[in-house]
């Protein structure tokens, strides 16, 4: 994939992808919309103090030299271009892994998210001294002590977490992420397992800024192809819930919230997760799954692993991701499926 | 993947256009005749058991990097002079040439037999040319047919030692899109002609690629040489030697050919239309910082930029079908729109 020449006039290099000519195999070519992306702009090299002034603000973007068009329809546009008809608007929300202690968020260990292979593992993680309930995400399970909780919602703590800077910046402008696609490897993960959206579940806090926190209530989602994403990759759409941490003068614990959210600026939606692993790794035993030794790492000694047990263990390395599907912020979560060899 | 599609109308944002494009192929004698190995037996030229035609490459073939560009092969009808039965693959000439003729001239008559090609537009079975050396070009070259008017081709007429010590040229110039050539069911066809000396060398077939010669266009102005190959007269040649030799015998006389290929190009083009109010803000992650847009300053009197670099044209189950990059970033503000228009080409 050479990069295109930009030395003369803006020219169009126009392919279709695998799945186009696929479709028009089968006699249903039909393009009935478009997307645009930005893919290969580096935004950081915006440069509003230019002291040439405004016209060079943007130089170094528009000499970002431009790839050509691939044919695989996964390494096309990534990301997009959004439609928002406001134009007065500063800040817009990302996602954030939630990694707050009394949250019931599952806690990175060593930077990555442990998901246990099979109840057997799940037990021995839950009770070794290194990792505990809080850092292993139990398997296949509608009741989960500890969840993935990704936050939709302002970053920056320029802005109050208060709940009229909610409705101003995120509720009145429609960028509260309610809904999420999560795309996971389906070699590895059979299923997501999502928190439903009843009434009797939240995310809050209260005038006192202690946690009103029900994540209880979690449901299996179905999966479709994603191959258009990823080989192997599926995608399932989590449900999520308003997150209302606010920030509340009267607080006791924690004026701005930060104490449950990750978030320092106001907070829009949010959703709590686990997944299934899938059945060619769940087996327990001594014997490893194949897949142990054809994508991951087999028989390595927990205490490598950052564990306090000396037992062997399985393990593959895989990314989940999820993108809001109202703002379209999105996030990559590494997982590490861990299988206990006995 | 983006979240924000606008809606392409059948009826109003998309054309469809036919173009013609044309290549011109230039074949130089010296590539099918000692350029890769010794005369006859050149490297890029492929011999088979069957001896019912020649292929030459443009590279030796039995290099993965070598081309098809033609076939060649003779034959005559069984009204020709040459026609005996007792001549070296006799039947095989005489099924070569019914088979073209077959193809490109369709039957006739109350028997029902196979027309005979002929030197001229009238197909009337005068000026009948009954023994001919054909040229198949390969589709690679020709693609979905030769450009009239655009074909010449250069032989040797002179001994068979040098034989470029006098040449004839043909031409196809009285052909044009519009006139010049006879349709038939082979398509169409022009005649070759030498236009200074007024001899015809044989027709052309475009949309089929191939040329049909007659023998006496290797005479020239000074008539058939008597040594037409190694000792042998074109008669000989023809009536005594297998197909393969006087394809051996015509590619040592080839001094030129060139035509110009002709590829239709059927094309779809898609007007992506972005409104002002459209595509002005970035999922990309670093378009914030900080959950800032970077690009605004923190100043929300600043209109949102965004730079487009890709054009995804997606079906109604979101799949994207095609992808369109642009040579350089395009910037897309509130204060302007963009028609962006993509070409796909069939």
């Amino acid at each position: 994939m050479g990069f295109l020449d930009n030395s003369g006039d803006i020219i169009l290099d126009a392919v279709l992808t695998d799945v186009g000519r696929k479709r028009m195999a089968e006699g249903n070519f039909r393009i009935v919309k478009f997307g645009l992306g930005d893919d290969e702009i580096d935004y950081s090299l915006y440069n509003a103090d230019h002291p040439s002034g405004s016209a060079y603000f943007d130089l170094e973007i528009l000499q970002s030299p431009v790839m050509e068009a691939a044919t695989k329809q996964a390494s096309s546009i990534k990301y997009g271009l959004l439609s928002i008809t406001r134009t007065d608007l500063v800040y817009m929300p990302v996602l954030e892994l939630n990694q707050k202690s009394g949250v019931d968020s599952v806690l990175k260990h060593n930077n990555i998210i442990l998901l246990a292979a099979n109840k057997a593992t799940y037990t021995t993680l839950a009770q070794d001294a290194n990792i505990g309930a809080s850092k292993v995400l139990e398997p296949n399970t509608l009741t989960p002590s500890s969840k993935v909780i990704i936050e939709s919602g302002i970053t920056s703590a320029d802005r109050q977490p208060t709940r009229e800077n909610r409705d101003n910046m995120l509720v009145s402008t429609n960028l509260v992420d309610l809904q999420f696609d999560v795309r996971f490897d389906s070699r590895f993960m059979a299923g997501l397992i999502s928190v439903q959206p009843r009434q009797d579940q939240s995310f809050a806090n209260n005038t006192d800024g202690s946690r009103r926190i029900t994540l209880t209530a979690f449901a299996r989602k179905s999966a479709v192809s994603a191959t258009q994403f990823m080989d192997n990759y599926v995608t399932a759409m989590a449900d999520g819930l308003e997150d209302l941490v606010l920030q509340y003068t009267t607080a006791e614990t924690d004026e701005t919230g930060t104490n449950l959210s990750q978030l320092a600026g106001p907070r829009g939606g949010m959703t709590a997760l686990s997944f299934a692993p899938s059945t060619e790794i769940n087996a327990q035993g001594t014997a490893s799954p194949s897949y142990y030794s054809l994508y991951g790492s087999t028989g390595v000694v927990g205490t490598s692993l950052g564990f306090a047990s000396t037992d062997s263990f399985d393990y593959i390395d895989t990314t989940v991701y999820v993108q809001g599907l109202t703002t379209g912020a999105s996030i990559q979560l590494p997982i590490r499926i861990v299988r206990q060899q006995a | 993947m983006p979240i924000n599609y606008e809606v392409i109308n059948p009826n109003t944002d998309v054309a469809t256009t036919k173009t013609l494009l044309h290549e011109v192929i230039p074949l130089t004698g010296t590539i099918v005749s000692g350029t890769y190995g010794t005369f006859p037996d050149d490297d890029n030229v492929k011999n088979y058991s069957h001896g019912m035609f020649q292929s030459v490459y443009d590279y030796p073939y039995l290099s993965s990097s070598a081309n098809h560009i033609f076939d060649l092969t003779i034959g005559y009808d069984e009204s020709s002079g040459f026609y005996n039965t007792s001549n070296t693959q006799n039947t095989k000439k005489t099924n070569m040439y019914n088979q073209f003729s077959q193809v490109l001239l369709g039957y006739t008559g109350s028997a029902n037999r196979v027309r005979l090609f002929e030197s001229d537009l009238t197909l009337n079975e005068d000026n009948s040319m009954k023994e001919v050396f054909f040229v198949n070009l390969s589709r690679l070259l020709t693609k979905d047919q030769i450009k009239k008017g655009s074909v010449s081709i250069t032989l040797g007429t002179a001994s068979y030692g040098s034989p470029f010590g006098g040449t004839v040229t043909y031409t196809d110039a009285n052909a044009t899109e519009n006139a010049g050539t006879l349709n038939t069911v082979g398509g169409d066809y022009g005649i070759l002609l030498d236009t200074a000396n007024n001899l015809t060398g044989g027709v052309v077939f475009y949309q089929a690629g191939v040329m049909a010669l007659t023998a006496s266009a290797f005479s020239g102005t000074a008539g058939l040489p008597a040594d037409f190959y190694d000792g042998l007269s074109l008669a000989d040649v023809m009536t005594g030697s297998a197909i393969t030799a006087s394809a051996d015998a015509f590619r040592h006389r080839l001094y030129n050919l060139q035509f110009n290929n002709t590829t239709e190009i059927n094309s779809a083009v898609y007007f992506c239309r972005a409104s002002h109010n459209k595509f002005n803000y970035s999922n990309n992650p670093t378009y914030l910082s900080s959950s800032a847009i970077r690009v605004k300053n923190l100043n929300r009197d600043n209109a949102p930029v965004s730079y487009i670099t890709t054009i995804g044209l997606y079906n109604s189950q979101n799949e994207l079908l095609a992808v369109a990059k642009l040579s350089e970033p395009l910037r897309k503000d509130p204060t302007n729109e963009l028609t962006l228009r993509v070409r796909l080409d069939y």
